[in-house]
């Protein structure tokens, strides 16, 4: 419906030429008219045609009379009143149709008393048809309606969502072709757009002699040559998607990269960094102590450090490599990412709520050795359960858990600047 | 870029000058978790339990037994120990691949003809078989909601060994087991679903409501019971509540003793309850009264089935039947509001001429010797024919209730509940209390522990 064109309101037949003013009042008429048309009949309302034709159908098969049955109805389910309203309609203009003639109840011969309830996983329209001690149940099972999507707001985070599914995802990256790698507990699969739809394109599965931690993490790489590399616990996998999706994957302790110069090792049966860290380049290593993520801070020659360790803290370390400062209330998942707002830099970072909550990512700023709220925070309808800076800097993959529908959804995360 | 490389290298020695500031969110391994609970059970063997097995005893279950199937947050059956299924178009048939590499806790990998002899023993109504490595269910009548029920606790895999040992393959293994006191579970580190959180469990078993109370007050519990009750006065209280949907039914259960073998005797008392008033006074209107034998956000159709007492009826069932002799309700002595609701029955019993003497009685420990006792069915499933289905064992029927549709759902539950052997009177929500450190608790709507996915704020990484 919203997609919907209308024709010009006004005609351009020279015959029907109007003043200025009356044309401004005819517009605003006629607007009027229109949204008030949409709104009488929202697509919605078309939800409830085959149910309510479907219980008009047994209500009128346990009816004894056709000519005078009333109907009153009972809303006790979350369906929302101008909804019940629709299909209250909806079921007697079936009922009419069917040749039943509603009247009220005191000159009823039979009685349908519908009422709208609800179990765990769908509405039950209920009615109970007949009179006096004598009495007919029948039930129509009818989907939920589909939780309304939020209002987007005026946010300066941005995000594109880039895949949802029901089965946990660790990672999403797009690659150079146009395809989207999705990094589940299981597998690696790849979806390629055919026919204006994602499509499966391949899918490899994950081999790993130990059980996975149960708060698996990983992550994708993409490499040159349409090749990328998948780091999980104790193994990495090396894949292509050319000329198809192949992937090899052998146990292993290698480093995991948190930046193109800095590689950190990642607990085997955990879901941390132990702290090793060494350089991508060259022998030099270093322990942190045990931390969850870090994010780069680049301020020209100099730079930050703002890592997420596994007691809790989030701290900032200078270029001086002293620890300046700690941040309260930052949840374990931390990423950077590089924009052309504020300073062209900013640090997301979920709440420090756990996984039974919504979440929510803020990005900050440093100022001053202060982490500064840049943006308001960007709700999610579950827990963030991953968050990786992508390998362009500019974005964010972040992997939330919708507690309403249960997906995993991935969005692709980026800072925009509001003029 | 690279110069900032190698500051975090200089870092790396100087990361204790400020003090750390809370906030986490991912989870954090480590820990022992302490729960208490009133019900002081004699087995947690499945396969030892009463024919109404309680909610502690399902809860237990699940934290050292596997099934094939799981049911997650959105009520969507996932694979557990069956990595694969499928079925014939009329569900009569049902092949399940377990999933490979599944070790019991003894060690022993758990092979398919053990999961076909567990799952045979719980569900006699079905012809389990093996099909090469895989197991195959068959039934005579089609059983569409199969993976619900397979999802029960009461379809956890168990394995009785030769030595006597009950062991399976949940992510929490037996490391002490006193009798109706205390049960110490470890995680198992290889568990195929990754090592729980939590290094270990212990639960005292036989705490009475007051001590369970206060040794949370002094930090010696982090999970208690909180009766339906007392919900509304521990959230007043300021202290951390979690609880279900009302997902556990109190109801009446009949014995077969000839003093109470009479449908019309059961239905006269059935009729003498004021629902109502258990839910608005005893229960500080928390669940809901319940006259059917699934709660309403399960079935969508509780409200048919009337909860006002009708008296004159059941004045008039009881003069039909002439002299009647006292009756006995038993309910368990370490159940207050099980006491509560046995006591007001009684009353509403002598206003239908119903003379009916309550008692206590240790029943997790032994079965009544009574015409009657109160007794707690904790809901197997958000599915209704799955939950409905397990009633109807619990029950002593035999063989699987018509349940395709709504309709079919309805006139099943009112066959079932028509006999008047199990009489409904309120469903309650399971609650608990819980430490501050508790984190990433869930309570699935229709009850139960999830305790594999809970960490402690305390644990080391």
């Amino acid at each position: 419906m919203r997609g919907e064109c209308y024709n010009p309101i006004f005609p351009r037949d020279p015959r029907f030429r109007m003043s200025s003013r009356t044309q401004r009042v005819f517009f605003f008429l006629s607007a009027a008219i229109l949204v008030a048309l949409f709104l009488r009949v929202p697509a919605a309302a078309q939800q409830w045609d085959a149910p309510a034709r479907e219980l008009a159908e047994k209500i009128v098969a346990h009816a004894q009379s056709r000519s005078s049955l009333s109907l009153t109805v009972k809303n006790m389910s979350s369906l929302p009143p101008s909804r019940v309203t629709e299909v209250q309609r909806a079921i007697e203009s079936e009922l009419r149709r069917r040749g039943i003639g509603l009247v009220e109840r005191e000159r009823a011969i039979d009685q349908a008393r519908v009422t709208f309830s609800e179990t765990a996983s769908d509405y039950l329209w209920v009615a109970e048809v007949g009179h006096d001690d004598s009495w007919e149940v029948v039930m129509v099972r009818v989907p939920v309606l589909a939780p309304s999507e939020r209002a987007p707001a005026t946010l300066t985070l941005r995000r594109v969502t880039l895949w949802s599914q029901p089965a946990p995802m660790l990672d999403v990256v797009s690659t150079a072709d146009g395809g989207l790698l999705v990094l589940g507990r299981d597998s690696v699969a790849l979806y390629r757009v055919q026919d204006r739809k994602w499509q499966l394109a391949g899918a490899a599965p994950l081999t790993h002699q130990w059980p996975w931690p149960r708060d698996l993490r990983g992550r994708l790489v993409i490499e040159t040559g349409g090749s990328f590399r998948a780091y999980l616990p104790s193994v990495q996998c090396a894949g292509s998607i050319q000329p198809q999706l192949g992937l090899a994957c052998q146990a292993s302790d290698d480093p995991w990269p948190l930046s193109p110069d800095v590689n950190a090792f990642f607990s085997g049966r955990r879901n941390f960094f132990t702290g090793a860290v060494k350089l991508a380049r060259g022998s030099q290593a270093g322990d942190l102590g045990a931390f969850y993520s870090a994010a780069m801070f680049p301020q020209g020659e100099r730079g930050f450090w703002i890592v997420a360790f596994t007691d809790g803290s989030a701290k900032l370390i200078n270029a001086q490599g002293q620890v300046v400062t700690a941040f309260n209330g930052w949840g374990s998942d931390v990423a950077g990412i590089a924009s052309d707002c504020g300073s062209g830099w900013q640090v997301l970072t979920a709440r420090a709520t756990d996984g039974t909550l919504p979440d929510a990512l803020t990005a900050y700023e440093i100022v001053n050795r202060d982490a500064v709220e840049a943006a308001p925070p960007l709700e999610f309808a579950g827990p963030v359960t991953a968050l990786w800076s992508a390998s362009d800097g500019r974005s964010a993959t972040a992997i939330s858990h919708n507690l309403t529908t249960g997906d995993y959804e991935a969005f692709s995360v980026s800072a925009v600047c509001s003029h | 870029m690279r110069r900032s490389a190698y500051l975090l290298f200089a870092a790396t020695s100087l990361l204790l000058v400020v003090r750390p500031a809370a906030g986490e969110t991912r989870p954090r391994y480590g820990g022992t978790l302490r729960v208490e609970v009133g019900a002081a059970p004699s087995s947690f063997d499945p396969a030892q339990q009463s024919a109404f097995p309680t909610s502690t005893q399902e809860q237990l279950a699940t934290l050292m037994f596997d099934r094939l199937v799981e049911v997650d947050q959105q009520g969507t059956p996932r694979p557990a120990l069956a990595a694969s299924w499928q079925h014939d178009p009329d569900y009569r048939r049902w092949l399940f691949h377990l999933r490979e590499g599944i070790l019991l806790h003894n060690g022993s990998p758990l092979r398919p003809h053990l999961v076909v002899m567990s799952l045979a023993a719980s569900n006699p109504n079905w012809h389990v078989r093996l099909q090469g490595d895989d197991i195959v269910i068959e039934s005579s009548s089609p059983i569409p909601d199969a993976l619900m029920e397979l999802a029960c606790a009461r379809n956890s895999i168990v394995v009785h060994t030769e030595a006597g040992a009950v062991v399976g393959t949940g992510p929490f293994r037996v490391s002490a087991w006193e009798s109706g006191k205390r049960l110490v579970l470890t995680a198992d580190e290889d568990y195929w679903g990754g090592p729980p959180f939590l290094d270990s469990i212990e639960i005292t078993f036989g705490r009475s409501q007051r001590d369970q109370a206060l040794d949370l007050q002094l930090a010696r519990a982090d999970v208690v019971e909180v009766p339906a009750d007392q919900i509304r006065h521990v959230q007043q209280e300021g202290q951390r509540v979690v609880a279900s949907a009302p997902a556990e039914l109190i109801a009446l259960a009949f014995s077969e003793r000839p003093s109470v073998k009479d449908q019309a005797l059961r239905e006269a008392i059935s009729l003498s309850i004021d629902r109502a008033a258990v839910q608005s006074t005893l229960l500080q209107k928390q669940g809901e009264a319940a006259a059917g034998l699934l709660p309403q956000w399960v079935s969508g159709y509780s409200f048919l089935f009337p909860v006002a007492p009708n008296l004159e009826r059941a004045r008039q069932l009881r003069r039909d039947l002439g002299a009647s002799p006292s009756l006995t309700l038993a309910y368990d002595w370490s159940d207050p509001l099980a006491r509560a609701i046995a006591e007001r029955v009684s009353v509403n019993a002598r206003d239908a001429s119903i003379t009916i003497q309550p008692y206590g009685e240790n029943l997790s420990a032994r079965g009544a010797n009574a015409d009657m006792r109160v007794v707690r069915l904790p809901l197997a499933s958000s599915d209704p024919a799955a939950a409905l289905n397990a009633i109807s064992g619990a029950t002593g029927r035999q063989g699987a209730l018509p349940t395709d549709s709504a309709e079919e759902l309805y006139s099943s539950e009112r066959t079932l509940r028509g006999d008047f052997r199990l009489v409904p009177i309120v469903y309650v929500p399971q609650a608990w209390t819980l430490a501050a450190g508790v984190r990433d608790w869930t309570t699935p709507r229709q009850g139960g522990w999830r305790l594999a996915e809970l960490w402690l704020e305390g644990g080391k990484p």
